[in-house]
């Protein structure tokens, strides 16, 4: 199999995307689904489509709705059609869908093309499934009415439909015949238990493009006749460019433009280093507005003034809250997380080509329709008249479903008079995140006679959402509850006193959806948190966890037992400490264990093992990759990484100062699977990163008697204090 | 300037203190070599010089001036792939792919000066290269699995 993203500068130019997709394609499949294949997953659409077209020479391509940015949903969700289309896999080609049409394609209710929350295989497993039945059901037919034969007597393997006589032909020879007749509304599906693709470790389609350079990136469009740009922003968060002396930067060989925009200048160069250059070269007075003494210290009193807050909302609350317990019997302890950047690999960049009917943009995105609306909007063409091309994402993690950097991209292409490759410095890409909220925990405990009765969890921080919701209804339950995610209904423990709050604090720091979001720092709150009541009871960590699994989280059970037993819980090697966590999050739920010993006052890390019950597997390489992937993804924040502020600015700026995880740092991470095939299917790509900061902060605690209360891990020790 | 590239001569007229990285991929067309800091700090940029791994985001054009300059697109011969690249696909080591042209250069680098290398090693030889998806434990195995290929290979 092959993945090709096509060239973008391959792309036929005054061709609808459609047109190009069915350019050799001469079965086109679009099939409307119900709801219900959305498994209540709330974040999906009511009405669903797939796209499966055949060339004549059998060339089969899928047409994804999800962006590929490493989760690995080119292969994962091609398995799924290719298992109901019985396909060659061979000749599968995959890309992202984009465009008005195929959104439009995809149903009435489907008005955001978005890849994020870890929703690709839960919502798209039943309706891409579907699509794969609908396109076999037609092939079928077309060999069964040119065989004169009943379709069900008819089989199907790899591509090819077979008669009981032996006579066999090919999807490719079928797929015009195919194309004619009406799609049915039922086709047959395989029954539960006999799929050949799905549940197995197909290898990735997209490794041999992304070990020889040839996989295209965003970063890596090339259309004739374009021109590179390099901006710079206020970098206070709200200021406004006030004057620019742009003399030396237009000096530069290469440079061709210097324009000036609200919050940002940019320079248009033959090429991107002088492109660079001429943004160093500008010497700019900024109005830095109000935010221009913000720091670090504003955020910890805002947070802590949070904790203080007389009146929050109320998220949870079981038996009676946290109301009369005896002072003797509580225990308490506030923990605190920073700002993250998401920091993916490739650095933020967007090609845009403006002509006078059409406007194509060439973008690692997660947020397709976004982009798309953005486009028309700064080009005042119909959307129709848009084209999104996604190439492979260097790395998303939640920043690319961000839209700055296109509109900046729009900007720059409606006053320049040719294509442009707008491409951002690492620099700018620190300073102008979307950052992870800071937030603040306050956790309590009913504490008596040997066992605990309560827990009370109050926390304080910046509602993503308020970002993205009208006022009015950021009150909404469900708004308030997103910065709570991880302590309200997916919590597994049982205390007859329970009380979740949530304070909302209002800082000027842009944030956004980071891997995991809210439940990078609920899990490390409660998580570590348990340690701390064990450590009273004088109870083993996992004994407590066990106690206090409720019945009806028998899942959360077999998880943490898993993992307990593949690490040798309670048997770790002479002068190594473990520590455990457990978390739900999108709808799966991970275990880990770490092994670390203590060298010069520094953790080592020896070992992670880590237990996942996500329901129904299509891939299960794919599965261990991404729980390795997040676990470690979230081990590179917990240890070292944070984003500060002073005089309004972001201090950190590249990875000297924002150091992620190195190869001498990254422990093993081994992964075990729980076998539940007819459970409730969740995501992957988030949920390997909740649980390793308590899991290792726990294991320091063990090692070391130390309580790291407040992240990075490093410079908490460092520091002396927790 | 004139130097090799892939070892096809090549002759580019750019200010001398123009960084290699950007020779490659916006003269040369060679995109396989990949921006991710532009400060040595991320290892996207990996590329040969003189069969040594350096960051080009930082080594002026002028420094490989009549030197030859090896990148991703130079590993394999024609369709077959060079052993590491074989050893990354078998790990499956690639998830977005960005950092992972810069993370094979720095692999292929290492086993040419040390054919049996430790995890001491590896550590040492990979860790300028960040990978962001944190794919590190398969890329170690890959490495192992490329050494003890080359190995019986002879
Ligand atoms: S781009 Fe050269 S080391 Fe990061
Ligand atoms: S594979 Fe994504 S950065 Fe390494």
């Amino acid at each position: 199999m092959t993945t090709k993203v096509p060239h973008p500068a391959a792309l036929p130019r005054n061709v609808s995307r459609r047109g190009f997709l069915g350019g050799f394609a001469v079965l086109v499949v679009a099939v409307r689904l119900p709801s219900a294949e959305a498994g209540g997953v709330t974040t999906s659409p009511p009405h669903l489509t797939a796209f499966v077209s055949i060339a004549a020479d059998g060339a089969t391509t899928f047409v994804l709705p999800a962006s590929e940015m490493g989760q690995g949903v080119c292969t994962a969700l091609a398995q799924l059609i290719a298992e109901e289309l019985d396909a060659d896999w061979a000749k599968v080609v995959v890309h992202t869908g984009e465009g008005v049409e195929f959104r439009r394609s995809l149903g009435p209710g489907y008005t955001m093309q978005v890849t994020g929350g870890s929703t690709s295989i839960p919502v798209w497993r039943g309706p891409l499934r579907r699509a794969g039945a609908t396109a076999r059901d037609l092939l079928v037919r077309a060999a069964a009415a040119r065989w004169s034969a009943p379709p069900g007597s008819l089989t199907t393997a790899s591509g090819v439909v077979s008669h009981p006589d032996g006579r066999t032909v090919s999807y490719g020879e079928l797929a015009e015949e195919a194309s004619r007749l009406r799609p049915s509304r039922n086709p047959p599906m395989k029954p539960p238990g006999t799929d050949r693709i799905v549940g197995t470790s197909v290898p990735r389609n997209d490794l041999r493009a992304k070990v020889t350079g040839t996989a295209q990136f965003g970063v890596d469009v090339r259309i004739p006749g374009m021109l590179r740009a390099c901006t710079v922003a206020c970098p206070v968060f709200g200021g406004r460019v006030k004057s620019v002396d742009d003399v030396a930067a237009r000096a530069i060989a290469g440079v061709r433009d210097v324009l000036v925009f609200g919050d940002f200048v940019a320079v248009v160069a033959d090429t991107w280093w002088p492109a660079k250059r001429g943004v160093e070269a500008l010497n700019i007075t900024w109005d830095e507005g109000a935010n221009a003494a913000f720091d670090s210290a504003a955020v910890s009193a805002s947070l802590r003034a949070g904790l203080d807050s007389p009146r929050p909302f109320v998220g949870r609350k079981e038996g009676k809250g946290a109301a009369g317990w005896p002072p003797e019997e509580v225990i308490s302890a506030d923990y605190e997380v920073p700002y993250l950047d998401h920091a993916p690999m490739e650095p933020l960049n967007c090609t845009v080509h403006i002509q006078a009917e059409r406007c194509d943009v060439w973008v690692g995105t997660q947020v397709q329709t976004m982009v798309l609306q953005a486009a028309a909007k700064a080009t005042g063409l119909r959307e129709e008249q848009v084209f999104v091309h996604t190439p492979f994402l260097g790395g998303g993690f939640g920043r690319r479903g961000n839209n700055d950097f296109v509109e900046q991209a729009l900007a720059i292409a409606v006053r320049v008079n040719a294509p442009v490759h707008l491409l951002w410095t690492r620099e700018e890409g620190i300073r102008h995140g979307f950052y992870r909220p800071a937030f603040a925990g306050r956790l309590r405990a009913r504490v008596a006679s040997g066992g605990v009765t309560g827990l009370h969890v109050r926390v304080a921080g910046d509602n993503i959402l308020h970002r993205y919701l009208p006022k009015l209804l950021q009150g909404l339950p469900l708004a308030q509850e997103l910065p709570m995610e991880g302590l309200l209904h997916t919590s597994p423990y049982a205390f007859a006193d329970v009380l979740m709050e949530g304070v909302l604090t209002d800082l000027p720091v842009p944030i956004g959806f980071w891997r995991s979001v809210s439940h990078s720092y609920t899990a490390f709150f409660v998580e570590s948190f348990l340690d701390e009541i064990a450590a009273r009871l004088g109870k083993d960590p996992v004994d407590l966890r066990r106690s206090l699994i409720g019945d009806s989280h028998a899942r959360f059970r077999a998880v943490l037992e898993l993992a307990v037993e593949k690490a040798g819980w309670g048997k770790a090697t002479a002068g190594a400490f473990q520590g455990v966590a457990l978390h739900e999050s999108f709808g799966s739920i991970c275990a880990q264990v770490v092994e670390l010993r203590m060298q010069n006052g520094l953790p080592r890390i020896a070992k992670v093992t880590a237990a996942v019950d996500c329901g129904p597997v299509v891939n299960p390489d794919v599965v261990r990759a991404q729980i390795m992937g997040g676990t470690l993804f979230g081990l590179s924040e917990a240890l070292g990484a944070r984003i500060d502020f002073r005089a309004g600015r972001v201090v950190q700026s590249n990875f000297h100062d924002y150091p992620l995880l190195r190869m001498k740092d990254a422990p093993p991470v081994e992964v075990h699977i729980v076998d539940n095939p007819t459970g409730t299917i969740g995501g992957i790509g988030e949920i390997g990163t909740p649980p390793i900061a308590p899991a290792v902060c726990n294991a320091i605690f063990a090692a070391t008697g130390r309580r790291i209360r407040s992240l990075p891990i490093l410079p908490a020790l460092a520091r002396g204090s927790a | 300037m004139k130097f090799v590239v892939n070892g096809t001569s090549v002759d580019v007229s750019v200010p001398g203190d123009t960084p290699l990285l950007w020779v490659l991929r916006d003269h040369l067309d060679l995109t396989g070599t990949k921006f991710g800091c532009g400060m040595a700090q991320c290892g996207a940029c990996t590329v040969h010089l003189d069969g040594r791994a350096i960051r080009s985001c930082v080594t002026p054009v002028v420094e490989v001036s009549g030197r030859a300059v090896r990148t991703i697109e130079g590993l394999a011969d024609g369709e077959q792939l060079h052993p590491i690249q074989e050893a990354w696909i078998a790990a499956a080591a690639p998830q977005c792919g960005y950092c992972q042209s810069g993370q094979i250069m720095s692999a292929v680098a290492l086993l040419a000066a040390v054919p049996s290398p430790t995890d001491a090693d590896i550590d040492a030889a990979l860790s300028p290269n960040l990978c962001r998806c944190a794919t590190y434990p398969r890329i170690r195995e890959a490495i192992h699995r490329a050494a003890a290929r080359m190995r019986d290979a002879g």
